[in-house]
């Protein structure tokens, strides 16, 4: 398997619809922030001192997410309608393709080869990257660039 | 390569870390019950940020099995494993989201 194909320039897609977070309740009224937090944390798009707000299309899938870490005592759910344009859809096998990429380096432990493709998609302009979930397979993540 | 590997050979840095830690700093300074969490966890810089990211929850967070540690738990990695404290900081930047 080669590298990223670099100079790919899929084309991005509208994403319209409703995203998902379990969140502590005294966290609720921040959680799509892109607050000092997020920005330093290390995140499968974003690494330290980028930021992004990750949401889930569907709340088993956040709820996927969260049980990874063992994060889900006390934690309430939590929406938001989103309309965004110029996504990166990385759920299309086609794009993938484009990108080189496959949905195995995508959804795998190591963040090397999504930290790429963030950057990637920042630097060419997209808004946001729909990505297939880690988690819940068949489920998929909203990653919103601030 | 395990999954706990992943989680060492990944760690973003001791720069990254300590800008991590720092975000958490302020709340952790006002707290009255830090020995409740330093007291258990052991590491201070992640007594700060589990304080400051799971609050009432740090404790028996630290204690359970987790999936993304292969059912260890937290505090075994950090006591048992080698490197595990670089495995538990790139966890706890990994999953505040």
């Amino acid at each position: 398997m080669g590298g990223i194909n670099l100079a790919a320039r899929p084309a991005g897609v509208e994403f319209e619809g409703t995203v998902f977070r379990l969140e502590n309740p005294e966290r609720v009224a921040t959680t799509f922030d892109a607050h000092a937090g997020n920005i330093a944390a290390d995140h499968r798009y974003s690494g330290p001192g980028l930021g992004a707000i990750y949401g889930a299309t569907a709340p088993e899938t956040a709820l996927a997410e969260i049980e990874h870490y063992g994060l889900t005592a006390g934690r309430v759910s939590v929406s938001k309608q989103v309309s965004l344009g110029n996504v990166l859809d990385l759920t299309n096998s086609g794009v993938r393709g484009e990108l080189g990429v496959t949905l195995e380096q995508i959804t795998g432990d190591s963040y090397a080869t999504t930290h790429q493709l963030g950057n990637l998609a920042r630097s060419n302009g997209y808004n946001g990257i729909l990505a297939p979930s880690a988690r819940y397979p068949g489920g998929s993540n909203l990653v919103i660039f601030p | 390569m395990s999954d706990l590997d992943v989680l060492i050979t990944e760690y973003p840095g001791d720069a990254a870390w300590r800008n991590f830690v720092e975000v958490f700093q302020p709340a952790w300074v006002e707290r009255p019950d830090k020995e409740k969490f330093t007291s258990t966890i052991g590491d201070t810089d992640l007594a700060v940020v589990l304080a400051g990211t799971l609050d009432g929850h740090a404790s028996s967070w630290f204690e359970r099995p987790i999936g993304a540690l292969k059912g260890r738990s937290p505090r075994e990695v950090l006591r048992e494993y080698p490197n595990g404290e670089f495995a538990l900081r790139t966890l706890v930047m990994r999953m505040s989201k």
